[in-house]
């Protein structure tokens, strides 16, 4: 079968380990990475817990196809609840780390307790240590992982570990592997700091068998070659995410100075072919793109600054290529902070990957405290004499590294966005849901999009459902509950399967299904994903009501409920939730103040 | 008749002349896509003079003289 059939489950209290079977009927009914992870965690702690406390979980998840011969199977995903927000999290990452755990035998690494000083968790096949990590405690991600090569003299240990903003709490702290790639949202990287947790090394040799190898083959082939076909995918591999920049530009959904406006007039500076351009002096932002493991769209960017730039004209230590812009890091740092300079921006980026942090939350809560700064509720005196004004190069620079190194007042925007604005007074600038930040699409012109974000559970997401073809097709908010849902169960499905959900872009849930089907025992269809889908997101919401969080959690800031898009093809419109959520919960078969009924929780073996 | 045309993103590679394009009277937006040689299915959104026209309407609403035209291409996540 494609599970390894092992959970490795620590206690780092106690500094012991012990190897367990794969509970195979949860495996059946939550598939694996996402949906099994949150199982485990929610089977494992109580939803109430402090996030940063010895009592909650942090899980490390593949999903049955990861390490196979999938296109894309190099998923793997973090699972803890959140300490930006308190909610379930889940964030999943790329690179080859979760391969690399797959081939070493465990399908699940849980982690509890807190070790008693700083070590990391060495694995080798069935050799598993305890190691010191006080050399590298307060050291980067990138100084981290070659020391811990170094110190095995293995080269070939696949390393996820936390930089010194994990270790300070930053609460959207990320857990990094393979240098650029990231377990990125809802601060898993503060809970493995909690836990004195620096890193997690692992090699294995065991690869992954299928149940029917000559049909995994042949499928595989097939939609291998649908994606080699798709345009979709074309673009992401010539032009990488980013390339979604000019057209939210064109549409008006392009978040701007922290929402307040919807179309940035240096887009063309920071997009995709700025990135791609060459300049007078003959530099050129973008080297070349890069895979994760066994990926066949190679969307990642790699990318280097002009060495007279001024982030790095005394620092030769950044003069190396590293992780490129993607669209998420080119909006928050580019419109959202109203920054037009692709250098800044690109080395805003090495500064996320270098200390571990979460770059769409970083600047959308950059974004509120140039606000903040500007309407007089902070100044110099808070910022450590930066001045925060919108469109400052420098004041991103300097506060992307004094947040990953939890110094001034980087330490208060490293709560995040809600916190910020809340302290000085303005809680109706944080734009968030549930505590997290938006990602770069304005809700306004996107209703679906909306509707996603105000229901996420873990607070606001753009990669937790699909409205794009609706929204696209018209700005009112009437059909776009039912399309949300569906998404929304579709892609905890695929979330789940060890692919990257990238590959939408040409598969829909019947090419998840015939490759599950393939690999794994049993039959898998597309509607059993879909079931599990929605017995994922139900379970997800279960935690969250058991955390404290109510159906008033399902909700947008004013600032998109009531100022109207002020350009754009949907100029004038408003995000409009109220007229989307009663379906929603209909839809999803909960109550009116969104708690699932008997008769739903019954429906997915959830009672 | 002369008709103005904006492409997004990767649609330029279907067609990248200029940014007006000759139609005949009574075009329907799915006959100027097909005249631009682009995949109805890769239009993921056409906007007449900056407003959206629904995907099932078209085949039916007509552009008409001065008219500006813009179309993106789908896009997922991102």
């Amino acid at each position: 079968m494609t599970w390894q059939g092992s959970v490795l489950r620590v206690n780092l209290t106690e500094g012991s380990y012990v190897v367990e079977p794969l509970n195979m009927e949860w495996a059946n009914d939550y598939v694996g990475e996402r949906g099994l992870g949150s199982k485990y965690l929610v089977e494992s702690i109580d939803p109430k817990v402090d996030p940063l406390s010895p009592d909650n979980a942090l899980i490390f998840a593949t999903g049955p196809l990861t390490g196979t011969m999938a296109s894309t199977s190099g998923r793997y995903a973090v699972i803890t609840k959140g300490p930006l927000n308190g909610a379930i999290a889940c964030s999943n990452s790329g690179g080859k780390f979760g391969a690399e755990m797959k081939f070493a035998g465990y399908d699940l690494i849980l982690l509890e307790g807190r070790a008693s000083k700083p070590c990391y968790l060495l694995i080798e096949d069935e050799s598993i240590s305890f190691e010191d990590a006080e050399p590298i405690w307060g050291q980067s991600v990138w100084k981290t992982e070659e020391w811990i090569r170094n110190q095995h003299n293995n080269p070939k240990l696949r390393i996820a570990s936390i930089g010194v903003a994990g270790e300070k709490g930053v609460r959207y702290a990320s857990v990094i592997n393979d240098l650029h790639r990231a377990a990125g949202r809802s601060g898993v990287g503060a809970v493995m700091g909690s836990k004195n947790l620096k890193a997690i090394a692992v090699r294995g040799t065991k690869g992954v068998s299928v149940d029917n190898p000559k049909r995994f083959m042949e499928v595989v082939r097939e939609t291998k070659a649908l994606l080699a076909n798709n345009s979709g995918r074309k673009d992401m591999t010539e032009h990488g995410t980013n390339s979604m920049l000019t057209t939210m530009q064109e549409y008006g959904s392009l978040p701007t100075r922290n929402f307040r406006e919807v179309q940035f007039e240096g887009f063309d500076k920071v997009d995709a072919n700025a990135m791609e351009e060459t300049d007078d002096s003959g530099h050129r932002n973008l080297i070349t793109n890069k895979a994760c493991f066994g990926c066949t769209i190679a969307c990642g960017r790699i990318a280097h600054i002009r060495q007279d730039h001024f982030t790095i004209i005394n620092r030769r230590e950044y003069w190396h290529a590293s992780g490129g812009l993607e669209y998420e890091t080119a909006f928050a740092f580019g419109p959202a902070v109203g920054v037009d300079d692709i250098d800044a921006l690109t080395f805003a980026g090495y500064m996320m990957n270098e200390h571990g942090m979460d770059p769409i939350s970083f600047g959308v809560t950059l974004a509120a405290a140039m606000e903040l700064y500007e309407m007089g509720a902070i100044s110099k005196d808070d910022t450590d004499g930066v001045e925060l004004t919108f469109g400052n190069a420098e004041a991103l620079t300097v506060m992307a590294e004094k947040t990953g190194k939890f110094e001034g007042f980087g330490q208060i925007l490293g709560l995040g966005s809600k916190v910020l604005c809340e302290k000085y007074g303005h809680p109706e600038l944080s734009m968030t849901v549930k505590g997290q930040e938006f990602a770069g699409y304005d809700s306004r012109a996107l209703k679906g999009m909306g509707l996603g974000y105000a229901t996420s559970n873990r607070g606001a997401c753009h990669m937790r459902h699909d409205v794009f073809a609706e929204d696209y097709d018209d700005s009112s908010p009437e059909g776009k509950a039912g399309p949300c849902k569906d998404s929304q169960d579709r892609i905890a499905a695929m979330d789940s399967s060890g692919l990257c959900v990238f590959v939408t872009t040409a598969w829909g849930i019947e090419e998840f299904a015939v490759q599950l089907d393939a690999a794994c025992d049993g039959t898998w269809t597309g509607d059993r994903l879909l079931e599990a889908g929605e017995r994922i997101w139900n379970l997800e919401r279960l935690f969250n009501l058991a955390a404290g969080f109510t159906s008033a959690d399902d909700t947008l800031p004013p600032r998109l409920l009531n100022d109207p898009a002020p350009t754009g093809i949907r100029k004038g419109t408003l995000a409009e939730l109220d007229r989307m959520l009663p379906e929603y919960y209909d839809l999803r078969g909960w109550t009116n103040d969104g708690r699932p009924t008997a008769e739903t929780l019954a429906r997915l073996g959830l009672n | 008749m002369d008709l103005k045309i904006k492409l997004v993103g990767r649609l330029k590679e279907y067609w990248n002349d200029g940014s007006s394009v000759e139609v005949t009277e009574g075009a329907t937006v799915l006959d100027v896509l097909k005249q631009l040689n682009i995949p109805d299915e890769e239009a993921g959104m056409v906007a007449i003079n900056d407003e959206s026209v629904p995907r099932k309407e078209r085949g039916i609403v007509k552009v008409v003289p001065g008219d500006s035209m813009t179309i993106l291409p789908m896009v997922h996540g991102g």
